[in-house]
Order: C-alpha cells, then structure tokens, then sequence
C-alpha cells in the first residue's frame, strides 16, 4: 500500500511544482508499473517513478526510484519434479535430502521473497550545440550492492542532422551470500561507447554504435553450482551422484565484450514508421550473439489524441561460452552450467500502446512475452524445459 | 574474431558513407511525429531491456548499460 502511495506523491510533487507556475522550473515526473512472470516460476513486481526539473532553459536535474519485489514459488524443494538418479526414484518433497540448500542456475531454490530498491541521481547541462550528462546510480538487495556513475557528452552536428555522443561509466558491485555469511567479493566494470545518429534523407535515420566494457573481479554467482562426476568434492548422503555432490561454479575473473549495434527508422505516408535494428556482440568468453529487432509504429487518432500502436518481434542468438557444460566429468578451472553462457536462441513478441491522455498527461502500456529455444538435456536442471516469460507495464508521464 | 572486425569494419564504413548526407529544417516534419523516435527511448524500455538481461549473456550496444544488478 505505501508504494502506490509513493508514486502517485511523486506524480502529484511533479503536479504541485508545475501548478505553482513560474519560470523557474519545468517539471516533468513519471510513474509507473512493470510485472514479469516467467516458467521458472519467477515473479517480479516493480514499481517505480521519476521527476525531473529543467532550470533556466538549461539545466535538467532527474530523480528516480524503483522496487524490484522478487518471488519464486515453483520447481522449488516442495514442488520440484521426481526424477530418478543415483541411489533411486526420488520423491516430490525429497530434493532438500541431496541437493544444496540454493541452486540459483538449476533451478532448485528454497522459496524466496526478496526487495532490490535503486534510485539514480543525474543532471544535464545545455552549452550551445552540445549536452553534458552525469549521473549517479544505487542499487541495493540484502546479497547484493552497486554503484555506478554514468558521465557523457553528446554534440550535434550539421544543422543537427548529425548527433555524436560519447559515453564511459563504472560500476563498482559487492557480491555477498545468504547461505554463506563469510563470503564477500568485489566487481567492477568499466565502459565506454560512441554512438552516432544521423539523418539519411527526410524520412529516414539511422544509429549506429560501438560499446566496449571490461567486467574484473568476482563474476561467478554464489548460489550456483555444477555436477561433476570426478572432482574431489565429500558425499552428501553417502551417494555418488554428481547430481548429490555439486561444485560451486568457477569463471574468470575478467571479461571483456564488445558490442557493435546499428539501428535504422524511416517514416512511411500515413503516419507509420518501421525501425529495424542489428546488434553484434562478442566476448572473451567465447559467446558471440546476434540480436535483430523489427518493429511497425502506427498513428491512430482516438478521442484523447494522437495514439501509436507498435507491434514489436526480436530475435537473438548466442553461441556457448568456451567452459559451459551441462555435466563435468573432472575438476576444471573453470566450470559453469549457467543456461545464459549455453548455446540457445530466443524470440520475443510484444505490443505498445502509448500516447496522451490529457494535455499534459501521457500514458503507455506494453506487452512482451519471451521464448528460449535450446537443445539442452534438461534432466541436469530443475526445470522442465526453456523458460518463456511475460511482461506486462503501465507509465504515465506527467509534463 | 575475424568476422568480428569485418562488421567492426563495416559498421565504421557505414558511419562514413552517411556521415555527409543533409535534411533541410524544412524537410523534418517526418521526425516530429509519435511514431518516429528509436525504441531505447521509450519509459518503458529500461524494464524490458533488464528482462532480456535476467535471461541472455549479451548486454550493452544501445547507448550506456546500468550497474548494480543482482541478475548479472
């Protein structure tokens, strides 16, 4: 009940400041909600709001907050499947009496409830032709803590047909662990990218950009875990089933990735636009992903006002990082079962529907759901298959 | 990594190829309408794109990446 409370206040602070009325400040503010369910039985609400105020033509300071209120609830230890290794057929109820009490990248978890709350703080500056953004950004969760500060400085060029923004960031995250109060690890992550937007003609534009991170520190997870069938790892329950005996996982301590992304929109007669875009991305972990997103945006006059209903379809694909395995038969130097470092693919289908509701109000309301695709043996994980997910949100814009 | 630096190439080609091109201020009444404007700046994006996140290795390539994220 607070939350509603606290994005409708953030929406009626941004209503108070622009009913007084001066030349001081604009005020735009925004709230809204986002929900997302998907097959591994993952739940997550989450609210959040804005406000911005733009000072003396010039001048922008933002203010954000949002809640990510987390649930899991199925393939749990009182909901799993049975499955039958090792020593026998074992029970829906059993999963506690083998397997460790978390599993993040299995799928075996105690059921959980858990908040991740994060705000950013951020401000901009106009000088003539060019725009300075910095920005700072929280993050917070009982295992989980991270900081990062944004700084960028974008131009426009040629009577403003051309825009070139640059951009470096860093995080610095802290890793800890419910099951294992003594562990703490740092994670760090510097990134820079140029992106370049241009206008072809006047129907059309196009985005290109090259981003380039350096992740260091602890990257593993610690809820998560491999089976091997030879390491030297002491028997639970006295069984030799790998599956009874995990290994936390290892992964480097460095990771470097580069993404190339180019974007393209043009506008067709009768209020309509396509955008098409393209992204590479490649690491040092061996995982190179293609991803292509379509979209058709359509005008439709309602009685509010000019609304845009744009149908949306992504494809992505990625190979598998050099060191995944569903199973390993020995102690490796690195040793990972996670379903993002595999080799899979996935589609995405959504629909928007944004425009205004007053003068000064706007809202938009989105759908996606998402589906994976791979050829795994899905008897190593918790699961009964490639997870699919939907997404449902609701925003309004107040200006 | 070949293959990489040819669309690294290409993608670096493509900017200079387009990099001249100009539109009147009289010609832009394309790019004012609701429907123009690229995706990555939607309100709703930012949620959408921490979907896509929670289940894929590849981020980045849309303009800046956030940190602090217990999916990651």
């Amino acid at each position: 009940m607070r939350l509603p409370l606290m994005l409708f206040g953030f929406l009626a602070l941004g209503a108070g400041v622009q009913a007084a009325g001066n030349d001081f400040a604009q005020v735009q503010a925004g709230a809204g909600y986002n929900f997302y369910n998907s097959s591994d039985g993952v739940t997550v609400n989450s609210p959040e709001a804005n406000v911005s105020a733009t000072l003396d033509q010039r001048t922008t300071l933002t203010l954000s907050y949002g809640l990510d209120a987390v649930s899991a609830a199925s393939f749990n230890y009182d909901q799993s499947k049975t499955h039958e290794h090792g020593s026998g057929d074992h029970q829906v109820g059993s999963c506690q009496d083998c397997h460790s009490p978390v599993d993040a990248l299995s799928g075996a978890s105690l059921n959980y409830y858990e908040q991740r709350q994060f705000f950013t703080l951020g401000a901009e500056q106009r000088l003539g032709e060019g725009k300075a953004k910095v920005s700072w950004y929280h993050s917070g969760e009982h295992d989980y803590r991270g900081e990062a500060v944004h700084v960028s400085w974008s131009q426009d060029l040629a009577g403003r047909d051309t825009n070139l923004t640059a951009d470096v960031a860093h995080t610095s995250d802290w890793v800890s662990s419910s099951i294992d109060p003594a562990f703490g690890a740092g994670r760090y992550s510097d990134q820079a990218s140029l992106a370049l937007t241009q206008l072809l003609d006047p129907h059309s534009e196009m985005r290109a950009l090259l981003d380039y991170a350096s992740n260091t520190g602890y990257l593993g997870d610690p809820y998560a875990f491999v089976a091997c069938l030879a390491c030297n790892q002491a028997s639970v329950n006295g069984s030799t089933d790998p599956e009874e005996n995990p290994v936390p996982n290892k992964v480097p301590s460095l990771r470097d990735r580069w993404d190339l992304g180019l974007g393209y929109k043009r506008a067709f007669p009768g209020d309509s636009a396509l955008e098409a875009s393209y992204r590479f991305y490649h690491d040092n972990w061996g995982v190179q992903a293609h991803t292509i997103a379509l979209s058709w945006a359509a005008q439709i006059s309602t009685r509010w006002g000019e609304w845009v209903l744009e149908p949306e379809y992504r494809y992505y694909t990625q190979t598998r990082a050099d060191f995944f395995r569903n199973i390993y038969a020995t102690d490796q130097a690195y040793m990972t079962r996670d379903l993002k470092l595999a080799e899979y693919s996935s589609h995405w289908l959504g629909v928007d529907f944004r425009g205004p509701v007053t003068d000064l109000l706007s809202a938009e309301f989105r759908y996606g759901h998402y589906l994976r695709m791979d050829n795994l043996d899905y008897s190593y994980y918790f699961g009964d298959g490639p997870v699919n997910a939907d997404t449902l949100q609701f925003v309004l814009t107040l200006q | 990594m070949r293959r990489f630096r040819i669309l690294l190439f290409l993608g670096l080609a493509a900017l200079l190829a387009v990099g001249c091109a100009t539109v009147d201020v009289s010609e832009k009444e394309d790019f004012t309408k609701p429907c123009m404007g690229f995706d990555k700046d939607r309100p709703s994006q930012g949620f959408v794109k921490h979907a896509y996140l929670v289940q894929e290795q590849a981020d980045g390539g849309d303009g800046g990446e956030g940190g602090g994220c217990g999916c990651r």
